[in-house]
């Protein structure tokens, strides 16, 4: 199968990227040339590398999932195939470390390359590393797999079964067979940025046409800029490759965090400003321009007694408890001495979500206190808000809008044809906002450069996998669809779409999410009725229709932002399954996601894997602008397990304001 | 020539939108490099004040230098509770002194939140220096996962330098050198007060205020009375 699936989409060009010297190999683990060492990247570390030598190209993403718990997504290509092995490889490493290095002992960890597969690139190892005179790291370790051709030692835990290309998820390889021992050096150089490093390999690349003459491996890695690093090895005595790494961290920005207004002063109670009149009078208006200062505009109010309701939305990148915030810090300030209460909801994408129920007194006595954060917390009461009609003494007026953006977006197809084929797409975003309830999308994209070959129509359409049939040659209207969506109730969300939906597909789609107080859990129901769209005509048809639905988890664990999502249902071919996703989310809106859909179509292949990163605009630039970028690898192309794309879904435009999330952020309250 | 790449690339992927964000960001953008690496010798002559504008301004003003941002900015006096001041830059960065301690900063690259001291730490409830104790605890926030952030517990010691003439916006003091040694839940750092002998006030400090941010280099020109 062509594996246009394994596409490369960024938005910002990778050099934006940026953070520390890595050392990776071939197939994205850290480590010396082939052989990974003991050590673990800073946490949350995400690289993109690509190697390159004359049998091997691979594409590989890695990130330091947890601080002991390092993984790294690999896309390899062969350039020979080898009896019963496959030339393309996709394979999913896991790195743990068992014990950090000390001051006698060692760093050592234990590791699986190809999780799920017994294919050429399986290996698993369990090395020790540890650092000498400051700048050189030796490592040594024993291999099994691909990392125990040197038979070293005699299958220690018994035989490893012959390579099963055609099992979907295989085990019972790991750790079997003949082990090879490693070892290796690598020098930090007094030149900044330029390390060498020499192995002993136990690979023997018996599976590649390549004979070794040498176990000895030799490499140098040099970091251009910060989060750029070239390398070059020779391995196996005669192969020589390349390597480039490009690599960030959510943790370091590349820029300061943008500025923005400070925020307003809250003294004593006794002297608040009433700037906004009295209770009998009060005058919202003003209210809505002291919020504006802080960049939130004021959408609903009302006074009811001793409380303040309002209703507010920030088009910043500001996490939820910052808004709240700055929101609770300009009532304290301003408000009627008769305010006790603050009823603060907070609007996202156009959807009411929370309801933050803050007592005044806190704000003007916590704040700028150290911990005040926590305790102004433990007197929140946080419950769903409403969509229903309520009575507002005042409301904005509402206004139909008009948003539109022009950007481009490169893609690289880094395996199809075994080249690397970069590819400029032109991509012009519409919307119409009728309501805060119903709007208008149009998407559309134009090939700046790159392919634009279109394969014959297929004989019969598939459901994702004659993606290359489509016109690339000119202007695609990817998406032109309705978007209603309402809170049916605190707790309740709906959305229904209608349209040309992506390029694929068109038709209706409806969603349900149900996001319970108190809880980090949520729940949702998504069915769609589809048909193909032409591959030429694109407001034309093609004899494919499909009726898909999945119902979906989605659990916030609360460690290190760290979320899983179960999605089981039916898909675009037909086919039931189920996709697993694990997340990993930062404060400052990173998310690293890694996907596995297995269903009754690649039941006997090998899992679909995906990996989606979102890098807000603001990690890289001094902007409060919400945009991101984002990274995807694999899981795009393949009939099996291929699921409609829809933009609207519910739970990422609301999912900010889940209690978690919340009390993860909620150090940015006094921001 | 990392910076030059950063930029074409934001004007790559923001090419034109509706909203003003394409707007905001380049006002930011040019903010940015006009207050950081691209206009330091703009930044430095913005950064200076003399005597005589000082008094004529009668306000309590401090010059603020943030080195790994390449900042340097004077900062004014906006508002106080207690012996906590909060000053304001022109670039409405905003930097609170406890005494001469910084306690908590806004915009100088990455936050400080409000710190925990305690009631005998000489630099937020100046002493002079003979009068400090051995050793204090504080407790620096910073912003990461949790309702308080990411907090750095340190236990910090001090040792006398020698005397030292100083000179702050035209005024000669003679101060007394203190190095406050500080280590614990993870940190380790090494603050600098030249410290009035008298009254314990720090004229000038390096002090750590992150560890992302680094150190901030904190001339006080004109304390609040």
């Amino acid at each position: 199968m062509k594996r246009l699936s394994t596409t490369l989409v960024f938005i910002l060009v990778p050099s934006v990227l940026g953070a520390a010297d890595l050392n990776l190999t071939p197939r994205g683990v850290s480590g010396l040339i082939d052989m990974p060492d003991a050590f673990m990247l800073p946490d949350a570390e995400s690289a993109l590398s690509i190697a390159r030598d004359k049998h091997l190209s691979t594409l590989n993403f890695t990130f330091q999932a947890l601080p002991r718990l390092q993984t790294s997504l690999s896309f390899a290509t062969y350039d020979d195939i080898g009896a019963g092995v496959s030339s393309e490889n996709t394979s999913l490493n896991l790195k743990y470390a068992l014990t950090d290095e000390g001051r006698v002992l060692p760093a050592i960890s234990v590791g699986i390359n190809g999780l799920f597969g017994n294919d050429r690139d399986a290996a698993e190892y369990i090395v020790a590393s540890k650092t000498l005179a400051q700048t050189v790291e030796a490592s040594v370790g024993l291999g099994w797999g691909r990392y125990g051709g040197t038979a070293d030692v005699s299958a220690p835990f018994g035989q490893r079964p012959a390579f099963d290309t055609a099992k979907r998820a295989s085990f019972d390889h790991l750790f079997k067979g003949d082990a090879g021992v490693f070892a290796g050096l690598l020098w930090h150089t007094p030149v900044d940025g330029l390390s060498l490093a020499a192995e002993y390999s136990s690979d023997t690349f018996a599976n590649e046409a390549l004979m070794p003459d040498s176990r000895f491996n030799f490499g140098a890695r040099y970091e251009v800029s910060e989060g750029l690093t070239l390398g070059a090895y020779q391995r196996g005595g005669d192969t020589v490759g390349v390597t480039l790494t490009l690599s960030g961290n959510p943790n370091r920005p590349r820029v300061a965090q943008p500025v923005g207004a400070p925020p307003v002063f809250v003294g004593a109670r006794s002297g608040a400003a009433q700037t906004w009149g009295s209770a009998a009078s009060p005058d919202f208006d003003r209210l809505a321009g002291l919020l504006s200062e802080q960049g939130i505009q004021l959408q609903k109010a009302k006074l009811d007694g001793d409380v303040a309701a309002v209703r507010v939305v920030s088009w910043s990148n500001a996490a939820v408890p910052k808004v709240i915030g700055r929101t609770a810090r300009v009532l304290a300030a301003t408000s009627p001495q008769s305010v006790n209460v603050f009823d603060i909801s907070l609007t996202l994408n156009d959807l009411p979500t929370k309801t933050f129920t803050i007592r005044r007194n806190d704000i003007h006595q916590l704040v700028d206190q150290p911990r005040g954060g926590s305790q102004v917390l433990a007197n929140t009461g946080i419950t769903g808000a409403s969509d229903r009609a309520q009575t507002w003494d005042w409301q904005q007026q509402q206004q139909p809008g008009f948003y539109w953006s022009v950007a481009p977006r490169i893609q690289l197809d880094v395996t199809s044809d075994n080249e690397f084929d970069p590819v400029a797409v032109l991509n012009a975003f519409v919307k119409y906002t009728v309501s805060p309830s119903l709007s208008f999308v149009g998407v559309l994209d134009y090939l700046l450069a790159g392919d634009k070959n279109q394969d014959p129509a297929p004989a019969l359409p598939t459901a994702r996998s004659d993606n290359s049939s489509y016109d690339r040659s000119s202007v695609q209207f990817t998406q032109l669809a309705a978007v209603y969506q309402r809170k049916l109730s605190d707790t309740v969300y709906s959305r229904f779409s209608f349209g040309l939906l992506e390029r694929g597909y068109g038709g209706a789609s409806a969603e349900i999410l149900w996001t319970p107080n108190a809880s980090n859990l949520a729940f949702g129901i998504e069915v769609n009725e589809v048909k193909k769209r032409d591959y030429d005509d694109p407001f034309e048809f093609v004899d494919y229709t499909a009726t898909t639905g999945h119902g979906s988890v989605y659990w916030d664990t609360g460690y290190k932002g760290v979320s899983a999502q179960l999605d089981v249902g039916k898909y675009l071919a037909g086919d039931w399954g189920g996709t697993v996703t694990l997340s990993r989310y930062h404060a400052n809106g990173w998310d690293t996601s890694l996907s596995a859909t297995l269903t009754e179509a690649n039941k006997d292949e090998q899992l679909k894997l995906g990996l989606r990163v979102s890098i807000p605009l603001g990690w890289v630039a001094p902007t409060t602008t919400a945009q991101k970028s984002t990274l995807r690898l694999g899981g795009i192309s393949g009939d099996a397990g291929a699921r409609l794309n829809v933009s609207d879904r519910l739970y990422p435009k609301v999912r900010d304001a889940g209690d978690q999330r919340v009390y993860d952020s909620w150090g940015e309250f006094w921001k | 020539m990392m910076r030059a790449i950063v930029g074409a690339c934001l004007l790559l992927s923001t090419a034109c939108s509706s909203g003003g964000s394409n707007g905001q960001l380049w006002k930011l953008a040019s903010e940015q490099l006009r207050d950081g690496r691209a206009g330091a010798s703009q930044q430095v002559s913005k950064a200076e004040i003399s005597r005589a504008q000082i008094d004529v301004l009668d306000l309590a003003i401090i010059r603020v230098e943030a080195p790994d941002q390449k900042l340097r900015t004077l900062a004014l006096a906006n508002r106080a509770r207690g012996n906590r001041v909060s000053y304001l830059t022109p670039s409405k960065r905003q930097i609170t002194l406890k005494g001469g301690l910084v306690v908590a900063t806004q915009g100088f690259g990455f936050d400080l939140l409000p710190m925990q001291v305690e009631s005998n730490d000489p630099i937020a409830f100046p002493l002079p220096p003979n009068r400090w104790p051995e050793a204090i605890s504080r407790t620096y926030f910073t912003p990461g996962r949790g309702p308080d952030g990411q907090s750095w517990n340190v236990r910090c010691s001090y040792s006398a330098g020698d005397m030292v003439r100083i000179t702050v916006a035209e005024l000669n003091y003679t101060t007394r050198q203190m190095i406050e040694t500080c280590e614990g839940g993870g940190a380790g750092f090494r603050n600098l007060y030249f410290v009035d002998e008298r009254t314990g006030l720090a004229w000038q400090s390096r002090q750590w205020a992150g560890p992302d941010q680094g150190y901030l280099n904190v001339e006080v020109l004109e304390p609040l009375d």
